[in-house]
């Protein structure tokens, strides 16, 4: 796509950083006009041939609240939220659940979706990412909106803390991605990836604080001490709802190891493309 | 001298035919990769070698052409060229932008209109949005989808769409061009304006590379050839010569070794020359035939050398429609061999045309060197007799469209 020299050999693109760099670095450039092009396309024909077209985007997350407020209703799950209206707990989140979710099952749903192409026209590749990122971001924008709404239903006034959220979801969608990036790799040549990633991520909800407080004691407890996901979670919801968060320091980590480690998962990423295309024939 | 835009050397390319064992190789090459050791070059098990020591250069300005059955390595080689996949062993060098015109319509969503789809097709193959937004009434007009192009292309047909995705892709302004079996597309119409717009985009000085079955586009489209068996190189040459070689399964060494310029391009001087031709037995060099005949002519051509020869090669005849394009050829092996002066007679016969006024152009070649050539050998109009003039148009059309003139010719 450069109109420089290039060779194309069978030695490892890493054996010239320098120039894998700044390959990266220019396609990722060229890729801003043809990220918004396919996120524009898939967001608009999606919803066409819908009855309730974008009601689409909030229905989910609507549902699993219910399913939430229905089981902690019924006493089933013990949420151990005393101080905010249940259904507002839960469903702020849910709707940061999934943010994180979708940016994990984005990259490789995308990727799939676009195998003839990538098979046949080289374009940049990180086209790809972004049109999925700008996707989940539009997805978030909607549910955030009817987040708001149903607050402000319900009659709970956001925390002064709130200007702080944007880092939280800007972490679960960081974290999201670079777990997805990781995935495309083996996730493009073996479909076990994607169809195991709904399942996982369903258990791993219910392994996060999503529809309950953060555990004092128990194995719960422990498992969401080890959770990337729950300190930016806590974060969002303390932030949104609360107050200050006692989560921060391991939102801080969190971030910190997710920025560390996109670098790598972005050359993971693009490493993997020309193995891919010989196995996705014609 | 000509500037270097493609340059592939000594390349080899290998597959796996098992998709299991591929996935599981994908997955060694790919923690290999990260290691930053290269793939390995030898074969494993279940794997092949789809391309062996292929080497190839390309010049500004040329447009060569792969020939060869299915499995031959075509695709396999212009996917390397573009960058798709990497070799095995040897290099590739590209300098200056490159573009393959190998999915037609690509990144199309049925749902949405063919207006949305130009541009979504114009961003993936990476036409700049100004550019495109410019030429938006002349793509449509050139996909003669003026009605339908607000309506989704879900209600297109095939044939629509490819003749939308073929209009947004001309639009395309490489360095390199690769093109692989997209000038068939359309209705035959459609397909005249497809070859034409190609050959503006060829005339542009720009290098290309066309893959296709079809031995005319071939011959018409580009001044060097090479033919491709499973993966090998089996000759490099005169397209018309390598067209032939693979339509009649010939096994010839004719023009191996070095890419040739064609014939009228570059005429080189020899020791051979064309003294004197005649055909039917006489001076008349333009004939006139009911479209209901099939014509055979006799021509003999008058040779004359200084001193002794003995020049292997082969006879390449063209028929070029009143447009100037190329809608036939015809090639026969010859050994031209004595003193002085030598004679040699050609039969040949063309079956399948319409109505129309054609000029037959003729040209020795060997060794990858015109030796001689003549241009107009001789003209022709075949006259319509009392078919329909429809009936004589459609046939015509299509004939065109499909390019399937092939003029048998022999040693009388």
């Amino acid at each position: 796509m450069t109109g420089q020299k290039r060779i194309f050999e069978n030695a490892s693109q890493l054996s010239h950083p320098r120039q894998l760099v700044c390959e990266m670095w220019a396609d990722l450039m060229q890729a801003r006009y043809l990220a918004k092009t396919l996120a524009v396309r898939d967001i608009s024909a999606k919803y066409r041939q819908t009855f309730l077209g974008i009601a689409w985007v909030f229905l989910p997350p609507l549902a699993t609240t219910m399913a939430f407020v229905i089981l902690q209703k019924q006493q089933i799950l013990s949420s151990g939220v005393e101080d905010v209206s249940y259904p507002v707990f839960a469903m702020v989140g849910v709707v940061f659940w999934q943010l994180f979710s979708e940016s994990v099952m984005a990259p490789l749903q995308m990727v799939q979706s676009s195998k003839s192409l990538l098979a046949k026209i080289l374009f940049p590749r990180e086209a790809l990412l972004l049109a999925a990122m700008y996707q989940v971001l539009f997805n978030f924008g909607v549910k955030l909106l009817l987040m708001t709404i149903a607050m402000f239903i319900l009659g709970v006034s956001p925390a002064g803390t709130v200007i702080f959220v944007p880092i939280a979801a800007m972490g679960l969608l960081m974290l999201g991605f670079l777990i997805g990036i990781i995935l495309v790799p083996i996730g493009i040549l073996y479909q076990d990836v994607l169809f195991s990633l709904g399942v996982l991520l369903m258990l791993l909800m219910f392994l996060t604080p999503v529809g309950f407080a953060q555990p004092e004691t128990g194995w719960i407890a422990e498992i969401t001490r080890w959770n990337p996901v729950a300190p930016l979670l806590q974060c969002a919801r303390d932030w949104m709802l609360a107050g200050p968060s006692e989560s921060v320091y391991g939102l801080v980590w969190v971030l910190a190891g997710t920025v560390v480690f996109m670098g790598a998962g972005w050359v993971l990423y693009r490493l993997s493309f020309p193995i891919a295309v010989e196995r996705m024939g014609n | 001298m000509s500037e270097v835009l493609v340059e592939v050397d000594g390349l080899w390319k290998k597959y796996c035919r098992d998709l299991r064992t591929s996935l599981s190789y994908g997955l060694r090459d790919l923690a290999n990769e990260c290691t930053g050791q290269p793939v390995g070059d030898e074969l494993r098990p279940k794997e092949f070698w789809a391309l062996q020591d292929i080497s190839i250069e390309l010049k500004r300005g040329q447009c060569l052409g792969l020939i060869g059955g299915n499995g031959a390595g075509k695709s396999t080689l212009l996917k390397i060229i573009s960058g798709l996949v990497k070799p095995t062993r040897g290099t590739v060098c590209v300098q200056g932008t490159i573009q393959a015109l190998i999915e037609l319509g690509a990144g199309f969503h049925p749902a949405l209109s063919g207006r949305e789809n130009i541009l979504i097709n114009a961003a993936v193959l990476g036409i700049p949005h100004e550019d495109i937004k410019k030429k938006l009434d002349e793509i449509i007009e050139f996909a003669e989808l003026q009605d339908f192009i607000d309506a989704p292309i879900q209600s297109y047909s095939s044939g629509m769409r490819v003749r939308l995705g073929f209009a947004v892709a001309i639009q395309m302004s490489p360095d390199i061009l690769l093109i692989d079996e997209v000038l068939a597309v359309g209705d035959p119409a459609f397909r005249i304006k497809a070859r034409e717009e190609i050959n503006r985009i060829i005339g542009k000085n720009k290098a290309v590379v066309v893959v296709s079955h079809n031995m005319n586009h071939i011959v018409q489209l580009c001044d060097e050839a090479v033919l491709l068996n499973k993966g090998v190189t089996i000759s490099k040459g005169p397209p018309a010569i390598l067209a032939h070689q693979f339509m009649t399964g010939v096994d010839s060494t004719v023009g191996s070794g070095e890419i040739a310029p064609l014939w009228g391009k570059e005429r080189q001087s020899n020791s051979l020359e064309l003294a004197c031709v005649s055909v039917n037995g006489g001076e008349r060099r333009h004939v006139a035939i009911k479209i209901n005949e099939n014509p055979i002519f006799d021509i003999s051509l008058s040779i004359r050398g200084n001193g002794e020869f003995d020049l292997c090669g082969w006879h390449i005849l063209f028929l070029e429609d009143a447009q100037g394009v190329r809608v036939g050829f015809g090639v026969v092996e010859d050994r031209i061999n004595g003193s002085a002066k030598v004679l040699r007679q050609l039969r040949v016969e063309m079956g399948n045309l319409h109505s129309g006024k054609y000029i037959v152009h003729h040209s020795f070649e060997s060794a990858g060197t015109t030796i001689f050539s003549c241009r107009s050998l001789f003209s022709m109009e075949i006259e319509p007799t009392h078919m329909d003039a429809t009936q004589v148009r459609v046939a015509q059309a299509v004939d065109n469209g499909r390019g399937t003139h092939r003029i048998v010719c022999n040693l009388k």
